[in-house]
């Protein structure tokens, strides 16, 4: 049998593969932008890091894309698939490797925006602090540094739990319809395809709402409504629907998902 | 003599259509079985339900004693078709992932078998003619230390010489005690290195003969004999 930690490193090799490339274009496109400021003579001490962040949310958003692409094939392919170790392995290790890949984008943009910030370090802390005065436990008094980076974690946090929420989200969808799609006629009309899709993602996405809101409410009476632990607590919420999720996608993978590339 | 397949009361369904039905099929260990049967038979279907990537079906499957899937995967090397790889990715990146994700995979056999079956690994996956994918399929899939291979028409589409080179591997790399289900709908190419032919028709196993007995009985070739099963001009068990 494979080992878990033999499978997911396989796993994520192929997808740091997917964002070193997308970084290189990153860094590309920044150096690109900056010295265009400096030929147009209007680049400020801030502009840099403004450009990182602004490049880093747009390659966030292609690398969930790109990795949820890539989650999706191991769980239909006979080259993943024929690995001899469980379904529930297999999942986890792709979700793993996917969350892996995802971390060292993120440090990867840390490094990136830190390089950009060392050249106006007190001016951002600054901001910072004045961003997340209205958060705090204490409304007035969000001055302190582990205040601001405790609220920068949170978010942190917040956006990784969300990612994997997503990508456990978008599994559900792919997978019932790959379930579905085997008790149905043959038809591999694009139409056909696409309303099956439709009516999966309608009733998933009504399913969830039901469920979302009353794990969220649980969650969300622990703490005061002003207090950035809320954020904590959100990603609490979302680890748990996740979680939920990924055992209903475990189920289809083992009893009902077939691989479509023979 | 133990048995490396054994498959009982098997049905399968898919879109609303029968594919498989009421199949029954043993198959002793160590002995090379062709899988013959027209387009669409349902050869592969089979091969991918006793490798365990086809779900759904109703009956049993068992590969060595083992029913639970992971364990089946365990012992049963199946020749898939290498479509989960990006098409740029070179040839040592795929023997690298094997090597990480089956304990089983013997980098000594693969380089022997990659001298013989002259495969460049320097190449990158789109770049292999259709015969040299087909080689690097088989490489890999006996490269395994497996008790039961599964080859999925190796031979489609591919010219004689890289015929009698895939042929030349199988018969020189098959471990003794393994078996092997080789699937094809030319019986001509697989004829003298099999021990037994397993015949899909009507959705079931229409006939299973060791190619012996074919021989002996009916005094005829595999080829003669699968054709006229297809005929129908043949009776079979």
């Amino acid at each position: 049998m494979t080992s878990f930690g033999a499978l997911t490193n396989a796993l994520t090799r192929r997808k740091i593969q997917v964002i070193n490339h997308l970084l290189v274009l990153d860094i590309i496109a920044i150096l690109l932008t900056i010295l265009y400021a400096v030929y147009q003579g209007d680049l400020s001490a801030a502009d840099p890091l403004i450009y990182t962040m602004s490049y880093s949310l747009v390659v966030f958003f292609v690398a969930f894309i790109l990795i949820a692409r890539h989650n999706e094939r191991i769980f239909v392919n006979d080259s993943y698939r024929l690995v001899p170790t469980s379904d529930t392995g297999l999942y986890s290790a792709n979700l793993l490797s996917a969350f892996i890949s995802m971390i060292y984008l993120g440090v990867t943009q840390i490094i990136f925006s830190m390089i950009a910030a060392a050249m106006n370090f007190q001016q951002v802390m600054t901001t910072l602090g004045q961003a997340f005065e209205h958060s705090s436990p204490t409304p007035g008094s969000m001055n302190s540094r582990s205040e601001i980076i405790g609220a920068l974690i949170g978010l942190v946090i917040l956006m990784i739990v969300s990612t994997i929420f997503a990508w456990a989200s978008i599994s559900l969808i792919h997978l019932t319809t790959s379930a579905l799609t085997a008790f149905l006629p043959d038809s591999r009309s694009r139409l056909y395809r696409f309303i099956l899709y439709v009516v999966v993602i309608a009733a998933i996405l009504y399913i969830l709402g039901k469920i979302v809101n009353p794990i969220g409410d649980i969650f969300y009476g622990m703490v005061n409504d002003n207090s950035y632990y809320q954020i904590y607590l959100s990603s609490l919420a979302l680890l748990v629907v996740a979680g939920l999720e990924s055992a209903v996608n475990v189920y289809l993978l083992r009893n009902w998902v077939e691989t479509t590339n023979w | 003599m133990t048995n490396s397949i054994e498959i009982k009361n098997l049905n399968y369904r898919k879109n609303m259509k029968p594919i498989l039905s009421n199949v029954n099929l043993t198959i002793a260990s160590g002995k090379i079985v062709g899988l013959l049967g027209e387009n669409g038979a349902g050869k592969t279907t089979l091969m991918r339900l006793i490798a365990g990537v086809a779900k759904g079906y109703q009956g049993q499957i068992s590969v060595v004693d083992e029913s639970k899937i992971a364990a089946k995967k365990a012992i049963v090397s199946f020749s898939e078709q290498l479509s989960g790889f990006n098409q740029n990715m070179k040839i040592e990146r795929i023997v690298r992932f094997y090597e990480d994700v089956y304990p089983d995979f013997s980098e000594d056999k693969y380089n022997q078998m990659a001298g013989f079956l002259q495969i460049n690994e320097d190449q990158k996956l789109s770049q292999l003619s259709k015969g040299m994918r087909e080689k690097l399929i088989i490489g890999l899939a006996l490269s395994r230390r497996a008790k039961v291979y599964l080859l999925d028409e190796p031979f489609g589409g591919i010219d004689s010489m890289s015929r009698k080179k895939i042929i030349n591997s199988i018969i020189r790399w098959k471990p003794d005690n393994a078996t092997i289900l080789v699937s094809d709908h030319y019986v001509s190419e697989i004829a003298s290195v099999l021990d037994e032919i397993v015949i899909i028709k009507d959705k079931t196993v229409f006939a299973q003969k060791s190619t012996e007995e074919i021989r002996e009985k009916f005094g005829e070739g595999i080829e003669e004999y699968y054709e006229k099963v297809y005929e129908g001009t043949e009776l079979h068990d």
